[in-house]
C-alpha cells in the first residue's frame, strides 16, 4: 500500500510542487489543505502517514495546526515547510510536535531525505 | 537507517517549466493584488488612527507567499523585494499587534505610502518575472529595499516579539553526571536553519536518554555566532552506535564524535535549557482571527467540464420529464421534479465557483489613479465600494482594460485642474469613485468623477466637423441626450481625434473601452451633468457560462436568442405592421430584401429581418458538427427541413435591442424560454461573428446563440 500524505499550504503552487515530489517518490496524496483549520479537520478524517505543513497560513497558522494535530494523534508525523529566516517559528513548530522541516525553495532530494528521516 | 531513495535529478522539462510558470503567474498575481488591497486597508486604518494589525497580517501573508513562489522559481528580484517588504510588515505588525497606538504614533507618516510604493514595485516585479523580463530597475529596487529596511528599523518592537526574555539561557557551568558520554555534533555547512536542526538532534538524542550539559545552550543557537557545532551529554548506558544513528537521523549532520566524560559534577538539566525558551518563543505570524478560508482552487477547465455536465444533466432531465408526461406516472413525475431542483441547485453552485470578488480588480485601481494623477497633475482621491461583489473570473479579467480606460479618463479629463475647481467653488481634491453592485443576474460597475462633465457643445461641434456640416446642424438642433452623447463619443473617428480630447476632455480610448465591454456581453451607459461630473455605468452579466434564452424555430432550424436583449415578442398581426404595403407577406419576402419591412414596437418603427436570412448571410453555424460534448454533433434539423424560406403561418417577431438600437427578427415559432450552458462554437471563416456560442437542446441538437450586440452593429453597418 502506498504511503499517504496530507499536504497543507495556502499556495496552490507549493501544494503542487510538494505533491509532485512526493508522488514521484511513491506517495499517495490523500488530501490537501489551504488553512490550518482544514489541515486539522483533514488530518482527523484521513489519518495520513505524513503531513507537510506550511508555517504561515490563514485561518489557523501551521504551528497551531501542528499543536492540534499532535494533540489528536501524538504519533502524527509532520514535516514543516519553512522559508529562510523563519528559524524561531520552525523551532516553535518543533516544540509543538513537528518532526522535521525543509526550507524553501524545496530541493526534491532534501524533501525526500527529510521524509525518510521522519518515517524511519 | 533507511537510505533515502535516489531522487531523480529534477531539471525543468520544457512542459514542466510552462506549467510552473502558469501557476506562478496566477498565484503571484493574485497575492500581489491581495497585498496591495491589504496595504490600502493599512493606510486607511492609519489615517483613522486605528492599529492596522489585521490588514498588516493579511499583507504579510500574501507577500510571504510571493516570496516563497519567487524563490522557488528563481525570480531573485521578486524574492528580494518581497523579503524586504515582509520584514517591514512583520516589524510594523509586531508593533501594531502589541496594541500600542504609541507604536503607530512613532511610525513615520510616510510609511503607508512607502508600503504602497513597495506593493506597486512588487506588482511590477511580478509582472516582469511573468513576462520573462530580467528584473529591471534593480537600483530603484535596492533603494526601495533600503527604505523598507529603514522603516522596519524605525518601528519600536513590541516586547512580545523579543526572545531574550528567558533567563535559562545563560551558560551554566555544570558538570557531567556519573557515567555519561559527551556527544559532539557538527552540522553540515549547508544546513538551513541550524538552530532548528540542532534541536531535532537533541530531541532524537533525548529519545535515548536524559540529555544534559548542552553547549552552547540552545537559546544561544539563534544568535549569529552559532556555526552548527554543539555538544551534550548522554548516559553512558546508551550504546554508542545507536547514539550515532539517532543523531544522524536528525539530518544534516556532518560529524558525530562520542567521548568519555570528565569526572561527575552535580546535575543540571540541559534539557530544560532547551525546552524552556521554546515555550516563550512567540510570533504574531499565522494567527489572524476570524478570516474566511480561501478554499481550494480549481482548474478553470475542470469547472467548465463540470458545467457542461450540469448542462447535459438538464437536457436529460427534460427528456425524462417528457417520458414521465407520456406515461402519466405521477411518482416518476415527482421524482423528475426533484431531479430538476437538484440540477438547478447544482448549476447555481458550479456557477458560484466560477465567481470571484471584484476586490482583486479593485486592488489594481489605486495604482492607476495615482499614476494618472501624477502625469496629469491632478489631485484626486479614489473611493472604492462593492469589492465583495462577485463575478465570473473571465469577465473580471476582461474588465481591467475598460475600467482602467474610464478611470484614467476620469482623472485626467473628468476632474478639472485645481484652479478651475477653486473657481467653481469645489474642494481642490477631485473625487473619483468606482462602485459595484449586483442587480439580479447582472453586475453593475460605475466609474464616477465630480469633474466638470462632458462638454456637449464641443462634442457636437467636432461631430459636425467630421460629418461635414449638414449632419452637425441637425444634431445641434435636437437636444442631445446622454445616450446620444455616448454614441458620438465612442465613435472611433471622433474619440481618437486629439482636438476633441483637448476641447471636451473626453473620449480617449472610449471606443476601445466600449468594445471591450461588449466583448464581455456588457453594455455601457453615460450620465453627465455640467459642473457636477460624469458617471459611466457598466452592466455586465454575472457569468458568460450560462445564459437565459428564448429558443425559437425558423426555416426548420433551432436558434437561441438571449432574453437579456429581448425587448418583446410580437405576432405578425397587421396591427403591428408599420407599412403593410411595403411588408406584404413577410413570410414570402426574399431574405435579402428584409430592409423594406418594418414593425411597430413601443410606438416606434423597427426594421423587420428574417432570422434565417440573417443567419445565412453571415454564414450560419447551424450545421456545425463535432463541437461540444459527445452527442452534440448533430445539426438541429435535417437538411430537407432546413431549406431556406419555408413558409409558416405561425410567424412571430422577436424585437431585440442593445444600446438603444432595435431590430425585429421574424421567426416561424417560439418554443420556449430556457437557461442554457453556453458552449463555444468554432470560428466561422470569412464571416462576421453574430453567434456568441451554441447550446445543446433536449434532442441533442445544437442551437446557435445569437450575439445581439454584434448582430445589431452588423445591421446598422449595412
Amino acid at each position: 500500500m502506498p504511503r499517504t500524505v496530507l499536504i497543507c499550504d495556502d499556495a496552490l503552487f507549493m501544494r503542487t510542487m510538494v505533491g509532485d515530489i512526493l508522488r514521484e517518490a511513491g506517495f499517495e496524496v490523500v488530501g490537501e489543505a489551504a488553512t490550518g483549520v482544514q489541515a486539522v479537520e483533514r488530518y482527523g478524517a484521513l489519518r495520513p502517514d505524513l503531513v507537510t505543513m506550511d508555517i504561515v497560513m490563514p485561518d489557523m497558522g501551521g504551528i497551531d495546526a501542528v499543536r492540534e494535530i499532535t494533540r489528536l494523534d501524538p504519533g502524527a508525523r509532520v514535516l514543516m515547510c519553512s522559508a529562510m529566516g523563519q528559524q524561531a517559528l520552525v523551532i516553535e513548530a518543533m516544540a509543538a510536535g513537528a518532526r522535521d522541516f525543509v526550507v524553501k525553495p524545496f530541493q526534491p532530494s532534501r524533501v525526500l531525505e527529510a521524509v525518510e528521516r521522519i518515517l524511519a | 537507517m533507511t537510505a533515502p531513495p535516489a531522487a531523480p535529478a529534477r531539471g525543468w522539462g520544457a512542459d514542466d517549466r510552462g506549467r510552473w510558470d502558469a501557476l506562478f503567474a496566477a498565484e503571484a498575481r493574485e497575492h500581489a493584488a491581495r497585498a496591495a488591497g491589504a496595504l490600502l486597508d493599512v493606510q486607511r486604518d492609519v489615517e483613522r488612527g486605528a492599529a492596522p494589525a489585521r490588514a498588516l497580517d493579511a499583507a504579510f501573508r500574501s507577500v510571504h507567499t510571493i516570496k516563497g513562489l519567487a524563490a522557488a522559481m528563481e525570480h531573485a528580484g521578486v524574492a528580494q523585494l518581497a523579503h524586504a517588504l515582509e520584514d517591514a510588515l512583520a516589524a510594523l505588525r509586531d508593533g501594531a499587534s502589541a496594541g500600542a497606538t504609541p507604536a503607530w504614533g512613532s511610525v513615520p507618516a510616510a510609511t503607508p505610502a512607502l508600503l504602497l510604493d513597495a506593493a506597486d514595485a512588487l506588482h511590477d516585479a511580478v509582472e516582469a518575472a511573468i513576462a520573462g523580463a530580467p528584473a529591471d530597475g534593480a537600483r530603484s529596487t535596492e533603494q526601495l529595499v533600503a527604505r523598507l529596511q529603514a522603516a522596519a528599523g524605525d518601528v519600536p518592537r513590541a516586547p512580545v516579539a523579543t526572545r531574550e526574555t528567558d533567563p535559562a539561557g545563560e551558560p551554566r557551568e555544570v558538570g557531567a553526571l556519573a557515567g555519561t558520554v559527551r556527544v559532539h555534533v557538527r552540522l553540515a555547512a549547508t544546513a538551513a536553519l541550524p538552530a532548528a536542526r540542532a534541536m531535532i538532534v537533541l530531541r532524537r538524542a533525548g529519545e535515548l536518554g536524559l540529555v544534559t550539559r548542552v553547549t552552547p545552550p540552545a537559546p544561544r543557537w539563534q544568535e549569529d555566532g552559532f556555526d552548527g557545532a554543539f555538544a551534550f551529554d548522554l548516559p553512558s548506558t546508551v550504546e554508542r552506535g545507536s547514539i550515532e544513528r539517532a543523531v544522524r537521523l536528525a539530518g544534516e549532520v556532518a560529524e558525530v564524535t562520542i567521548a568519555e566524560c570528565a569526572p561527575p559534577i552535580p546535575f543540571s538539566s540541559g534539557v530544560a535549557a532547551v525546552a524552556e525558551p521554546l515555550g516563550d518563543v512567540r510570533h504574531g505570524g499565522g494567527r489572524p482571527a476570524g478570516r474566511s478560508a480561501p478554499g481550494v482552487r480549481l482548474d478553470a477547465a475542470r469547472l467548465d467540464a463540470l458545467l457542461d455536465l450540469v448542462g447535459e444533466l438538464g437536457v436529460a432531465r427534460t427528456r425524462l420529464a417528457a417520458a414521465a408526461a407520456r406515461t402519466g406516472d405521477r411518482a416518476l413525475a415527482a421524482a423528475v421534479g426533484d431531479v430538476g431542483r437538484v440540477a438547478a441547485a447544482l448549476q447555481e453552485e458550479v456557477i458560484a465557483c466560477r465567481l470571484v470578488p471584484l476586490d482583486e480588480l479593485f486592488a489594481r485601481l489605486p495604482r492607476i489613479v495615482r499614476e494618472a494623477a501624477r502625469t496629469s497633475g491632478r489631485e484626486v482621491a479614489l473611493a472604492l465600494d462593492g469589492g465583495e461583489v462577485a463575478i465570473d473570473r473571465a469577465i473580471m479579467d476582461g474588465l481591467a482594460e475598460p475600467i482602467g480606460h474610464l478611470l484614467r479618463n476620469a482623472v485626467a479629463h473628468g476632474v478639472e485642474p485645481a484652479e478651475r475647481r477653486a473657481a467653481a467653488g469645489k474642494p481642490p481634491t477631485g473625487r473619483v469613485a468606482v462602485r459595484a453592485w449586483r442587480e439580479r443576474d447582472a453586475v453593475l460597475l460605475a466609474v464616477a468623477d465630480d469633474g466638470g462633465g462632458v462638454d456637449r457643445e464641443a462634442v457636437l461641434r467636432r461631430a459636425a466637423e467630421r460629418d461635414g456640416g449638414g449632419a452637425g446642424e441637425g444634431a445641434a438642433a435636437a437636444p442631445l441626450d446622454d445616450a446620444g452623447l455616448l454614441r458620438l463619443l465612442s465613435a472611433p473617428g471622433l474619440s481618437t481625434a486629439p482636438r476633441v480630447t483637448a476641447v471636451s476632455g473626453r473620449g480617449v480610448g472610449l471606443d476601445a473601452a466600449l468594445a471591450a465591454v461588449r466583448r464581455l456581453g456588457g453594455t455601457l451607459a453615460l450620465r453627465t451633468a455640467p459642473g457636477l461630473g460624469t458617471t459611466f455605468t457598466l452592466r455586465l452579466p454575472l457569468t458568460l457560462a450560462v445564459v437565459r434564452v428564448l429558443v425559437v424555430r425558423d426555416a426548420g432550424l433551432t436558434w437561441a436568442v438571449p432574453v437579456a436583449q429581448l425587448r418583446e415578442t410580437l405576432d405578425l398581426a397587421p396591427a403591428h405592421l408599420a407599412d403593410a404595403a411595403a411588408v406584404g407577406d413577410p413570410r414570402a419576402a426574399a431574405p435579402a430584401a428584409g430592409e423594406a419591412a418594418h414593425l411597430v414596437s413601443r410606438g416606434a418603427a423597427v426594421a423587420l429581418r428574417s432570422l434565417h436570412a440573417v443567419a445565412h448571410a453571415s454564414a450560419t453555424p447551424g450545421g456545425t458538427t463535432g463541437t461540444g460534448a459527445p452527442g452534440a454533433g448533430r445539426p438541429a434539423a435535417s437538411p430537407a427541413a432546413a431549406s431556406v424560406g419555408a413558409p409558416s403561418p405561425e410567424g412571430e417577431a422577436l424585437v431585440v435591442e442593445s444600446e438603444g438600437v432595435a431590430v425585429a427578427l421574424r421567426v416561424d415559432a417560439v418554443i420556449g424560454e430556457r437557461e442554457v450552458v453556453v458552449k463555444p462554437l468554432p470560428p466561422v471563416r470569412g464571416a462576421l461573428r453574430i453567434w456568441s456560442g451554441g447550446t445543446i437542446l433536449e434532442d441533442g441538437g445544437v442551437a446557435p446563440i445569437l450575439d445581439v450586440p454584434s448582430f445589431l452593429r452588423l445591421q446598422s453597418a449595412r
